[in-house]
């Protein structure tokens, strides 16, 4: 490449050849150029041929809620817990109609019912809106009997510090996009439409790699730069084999699932400051591209038993890549978790962590059991805490004319 | 649909019709509401929309605060947020169309029809 650098490359270059050493500078200049000019070639292709990516919107109806098994996952999300203002159950099924026309309307890219926002509605990203049900609203329907334990209580962990700020809730609304622009307004015309039914218990906001940054199908990194969710369904056929109730499960519960939410907390700080070592040993795998420290890419089943040269197991018991992957089919979890960044605070350390969002048929066989082997002994409890803890039935979808949760609120009309 | 715990309150939206020609909504009815007139707002002054309303073949007809809309009146109960009402609506083509209209507390555009109820 003989092409003179660009102010715009040489800033750029700038940086990388501070990261190489300042020998590297006039190479690194040219060569990141070079990179950036193909990017605005293909940026250029994309806007000539493709409709702009904004305009690309899931599907609300069917016999699955959207938001779940919509990979790759999009690149933000808000999850808001609601409480049930005092109310009969009419009032319940009178806020899910209007959360279910709004949910469709906005899926669709546009305005909900009596709003006239076309230019805040009309670019989605591939908006999904996504109902989950606490044991407050089968109380409510007066089918209280058939909310899962594990929903109604979650059993305590022994590393849990929750706080009630990020905790519990009767209804969820998750609202994803790969725009935070249509988040923030779909959350708020939702909001405004149920207020009126119930208030705002906590509000959590999260993030991920922007959509397209890597190949598709790569796994994304969390704030301590481990690949998190590399045990994952990898395609949509194979998350709904794992997630979805199937025929065993009750009937107002077919096609449904359970999302558990924590708030994981982590001291970024003092992980920074533990050495390269022994990070990989504590994941259990490699940081750079995700594989187990057993060898193979990073889909490769780590392997407890290997030994190294030295006659020890290459993996720490007590890595995380060792507990947190599933012993049986029913630990089986969809992980489909958003990093979050309040900010530093005012002593300057970060306030980061993750928002853990796993999805599972029954929390019970699958997130509890993981679980307590995480909090018994998982390195990583050195630097994570769990700060927040929610979960919810997350119903079947609906048809068009339908109101979500129908199959619940119908069982006793 | 407005919420009311009134009588009458207005329904709104758009009304497409996918059809070739131009088709009018000449009546609207509904088993929980005593009677349903089309309105139009002239001049300031809301009146029965003579003729009913047209949408134009492959168009749209829109119906908003401080313009057309259907004026439910003799309504049966209060219409509350997320409360639903099923609307038949009778064509010049000699068919009919059912509408499902939800009761929501807000309504852009309907601060002027609101604020002046002389309107």
């Amino acid at each position: 490449m003989t092409a003179r650098p660009t102010r715009r490359g040489l800033l750029i270059g700038g940086g990388a050849a501070g990261l190489a050493g300042a020998a590297g500078l006039a190479g690194a200049a040219a060569g990141t150029w070079a990179a950036h000019n193909d990017e605005t070639a293909d940026d250029e292709a994309r806007d000539a041929g493709a409709k702009p990516s904004a305009s690309e919107v899931v599907a609300f109806h069917g016999p699955h809620q959207a938001g779940v098994t919509t990979l790759p996952a999009q690149s933000h999300a808000r999850f808001v817990a609601l409480d049930l203002r005092p109310g009969g159950r009419d009032d319940l099924v009178r806020m899910l109609r209007l959360v279910t026309d709004d949910a469709a309307r906005l899926m669709a890219g546009r305005s909900p019912l009596a709003a006239d926002d076309p230019e805040l509605a009309g670019l989605p990203s591939r908006l999904t809106v996504t109902i989950g049900f606490g044991a407050g609203v089968f109380d409510r329907l007066g089918v209280g009997e058939r909310c899962p334990a594990v929903v109604r209580s979650m059993p305590a962990f022994a590393t849990d510090k929750l706080e009630p700020r990020w905790s519990g809730g009767d209804v969820l609304l998750q609202v994803c996009a790969d725009d935070p622009l249509p988040v923030s307004y779909a959350v708020r015309r939702l909001v405004r439409d149920v207020r009126e039914f119930a208030s705002v218990r906590w509000s959590q906001q999260g993030f991920s790699t922007a959509r397209g940054s890597e190949p598709f199908g790569t796994t994304p990194r969390n704030l301590m730069g481990q690949r998190d969710g590399s045990a994952n369904p990898r395609t949509t056929a194979e998350a709904d084999a794992l997630v979805w109730a199937g025929s065993d499960a009750p009937a107002w519960y077919r096609g449904g699932t359970t999302l558990v939410l924590r708030r994981i907390r982590m001291d970024l700080d003092a992980w920074d400051d533990v050495g390269r070592f022994g990070r990989e040993l504590s994941v259990g795998r490699r940081l750079g591209d995700g594989a187990p420290l057993t060898g193979g890419d990073e889909f490769a089943v780590p392997d407890p038993s290997a030994a190294g040269p030295d006659g020890l197991p290459v993996l720490d018991p007590g890595s995380h890549a060792v507990l947190a992957r599933h012993r049986s089919p029913a630990e089986r979890m969809l992980r489909r978790g958003y990093n979050y960044d309040d900010g530093p605070g005012a002593d300057g350390h970060p306030e980061a962590g993750l928002l853990f969002a796993a999805f599972q048929p029954d929390a019970a066989t699958a997130f509890v059991p993981v679980q307590r082997r995480l909090a018994a002994s998982d390195a990583l409890n050195t630097w994570t805490t769990h700060v927040g803890s929610a979960a919810f039935v997350i119903p079947p979808g609906c048809a068009p004319g339908e109101v979500l949760g129908r199959s619940l609120s119908e069982v006793r009309a | 649909m407005k919420v009311t715990d009134g009588s009458m309150t207005g329904v709104f939206g758009t009304l497409v019709n996918p059809t070739g020609a131009d088709v009018t909504v000449t009546g609207a009815a509904s088993q929980s509401v005593g009677k349903i007139e089309m309105h139009e707002v002239v001049g300031g002054k809301m009146r029965p929309k003579a003729g009913g309303f047209v949408i134009p073949a492959g168009g749209k007809h829109v119906l908003a605060p401080g313009g057309d809309h259907f004026m439910l009146m003799k309504l049966s109960g209060p219409v509350r947020a997320g409360d639903q009402i099923a609307l038949t609506l009778t064509l010049s083509n000699g068919t009919s169309a059912s509408v499902s209209a939800i009761g929501k507390a807000t309504a852009a555009g309907e601060e002027t029809y609101e604020a002046s109820p002389s309107q």
